[in-house]
């Protein structure tokens, strides 16, 4: 018996994980699409609420305008890094993981679909708290280029570093700790309610130095323009190197099978 | 001869206190064992809104009536971690337990209806209790905060602990699986607990949900609460202290009630 022939790339593998990465997510939509939407507008009507005597008035409605591609991306960046985190933590302590290291998968197409797979979902979630937020609060883009653009990589971006979180963590304390302490702070002191120059110095320039927040910014830019001083080419840069690396981190972490293989 | 008799029944008493005392240890010991998870990461998410909202708002509103917004903000970001922390107690620890099966071990012992919610309630308002203070050593650090009544604070933070932690234990009764727990926390308890009245005095509110705050047992918890450090309150007090007995007693009636008629919980 000859070896089955499956060609330099196992398109069909890839293509089979990543579809079934997409199904876990889209199984739980109530979880996974419903309750992100409402918490943004939770938060959004927190906001609103707040505002009191200032809604309507110029600086209310730029406070406004400020978070909302904030809450948006942030939508986005917790589902890719919860989608791919989730799945592979639960697959290795389940034991289930095995099903996919025994199929003829490299590490490059194993990556790939995982990593696509969150990336999608994160953008599946994210273009359901923008249509809602459309409703809500209008806001015409500036620079529609910029939109799909951060929003992809961001997603991607998101996803590898929960692909990572899911390879590290041996159980779902550690996954916990990994979102409230490191991820979920990241992203908020990143300037998604509040511009970042209300921060102390010391830290506005350390947040600088934050792919997540750069990813924000550059999303912002889409829909507000280069009001908010930053500039859009070198965030785009911070986000896809980010991207690289992190892609070669799981990469060559999923090809020694660290944490994966005995 | 000697007669043999059957043996006696154990006599517990009228209340099975070492049962009681037990369930309830168990209770503490279940979220202590976690603390990062149930008490560093309450604590660090307070913080985090605390800063951002801070920030976001501080610039808009830098005065909430007499004081700023900062001293404001603590107090309702405390009972917000407090709440929300007796209800996942609560909610948790009887979800995974009707889950898991486990939960026999708990319907098996000689526990009356009201032993078991004295358990379970008062392991989650002990949590609530853990958290709230050391939200609150943390917020202090921070922005030190007066103290107008300690009575208020005690009791708002005891009533709307005991709050949550009834409504967790219901709604833990009620779910069959983990989804409808976790629907039920995002879709009700979180919404609640935001949206009424912790980032904002309801003076700004737009006329009808003014009104409907009036409503809201979650708007009493948190104005009275807020009262008990900076002496200043949006709603009557007197009706903010009824409102808390009120609807506390009507979720232990309830709560009660599903445990006597074994609700969800015996086949």
């Amino acid at each position: 018996m000859t070896p089955r022939p499956v060609g330099r790339i196992l398109w069909l593998g890839a293509w089979t994980l990543f579809l079934r990465e997409l199904r876990r997510y889209s199984k739980e939509a109530l979880e996974t699409v419903l309750a992100p939407a409402f918490q943004a507008l939770v938060y959004f009507v927190i906001l609103v609420f707040a505002l009191g005597p200032e809604r309507g008035t110029d600086e209310g409605d730029a406070l406004l305008s400020h978070a909302m591609p904030g809450l948006i991306l942030m939508a986005v960046l917790f589902r890719s890094a919860e989608t791919t985190a989730f799945s592979l933590l639960l697959d290795r302590m389940e034991g289930i993981i095995s099903d996919v290291l025994m199929a003829p998968l490299g590490a490059a197409e194993m990556t790939a679909a995982y990593a696509l797979a969150g990336a999608v979902s994160g953008l599946a979630t994210g273009a359901v708290v923008l249509a809602g937020a459309m409703l809500v609060w209008p806001l015409p883009p500036v620079h529609f280029w910029a939109l799909p653009v951060f929003a992809a990589l961001s997603a991607l971006m998101m996803s590898l570093a929960g692909m990572l979180i899911g390879l590290f963590c041996e159980k779902w304390d550690h996954l916990a700790a990994a979102f409230v302490f490191v991820l979920t702070p990241l992203t908020f002191l990143s300037g998604v309610f509040a511009p970042v120059d209300t921060l102390p110095a010391a830290v506005a320039f350390a947040v600088r130095f934050n792919p997540i927040f750069h990813a924000i910014e550059g999303f912002r830019y889409g829909f507000l323009g280069s009001g908010t001083g930053g500039d859009p080419l070198a965030s785009l840069a911070v986000v896809a190197g980010t991207v690289v690396v992190l892609l070669a981190c799981n990469g060559v972490l999923i090809h020694r099978g660290y944490k994966l293989k005995p | 001869m000697s007669t043999h008799l059957p043996p006696l029944p154990r006599d517990i008493g009228t209340v099975n206190w070492i049962g009681l005392w037990t369930l309830y240890q168990r209770e503490v010991y279940r979220f202590l064992k976690v603390y990062t998870q149930t008490i560093a990461a309450p604590v660090v998410t307070t913080l985090l809104f605390y800063a951002v909202f801070a920030l976001a708002l501080g610039g808009v509103v830098r005065m909430a009536g007499s004081v700023p917004f900062l001293v404001f903000l603590g107090p309702g970001l405390i009972v917000m971690a407090m709440a929300q922390n007796a209800f996942a107690n609560t909610s948790s620890s009887v979800v995974i337990a009707k889950v898991q099966g486990n939960i026999v071990d708990v319907l098996m012992p000689p526990l009356y209806p009201l032993e078991m919610a004295v358990a379970y309630v008062g392991g989650g308002v002990t949590r609530g209790m853990f958290v709230g203070v050391v939200t609150g050593i943390a917020i202090w650090v921070f922005v030190p905060l007066g103290i107008h009544s300690p009575a208020y604070i005690l009791f708002h933070g005891l009533m709307a602990s005991m709050m949550l932690a009834q409504l967790g234990m219901i709604g833990g009764i009620w779910s069959e699986k983990f989804d409808h727990i976790a629907a039920f926390t995002n879709f009700v308890v979180t919404p609640l607990t935001f949206l009424s009245g912790t980032f904002y005095s309801v003076d700004r509110l737009p006329p009808t949900f003014w009104w409907l705050a009036h409503f809201n047992p979650f708007f009493y918890m948190i104005d009275g609460f807020r009262y008990g450090f900076i002496g200043q309150s949006d709603g009557t007090l007197a009706i903010g202290v009824a409102v808390m007995l009120g609807i506390n007693a009507a979720l232990g009636v309830l709560l009660l009630r599903m445990l006597s008629t074994g609700y969800k919980l015996k086949a």
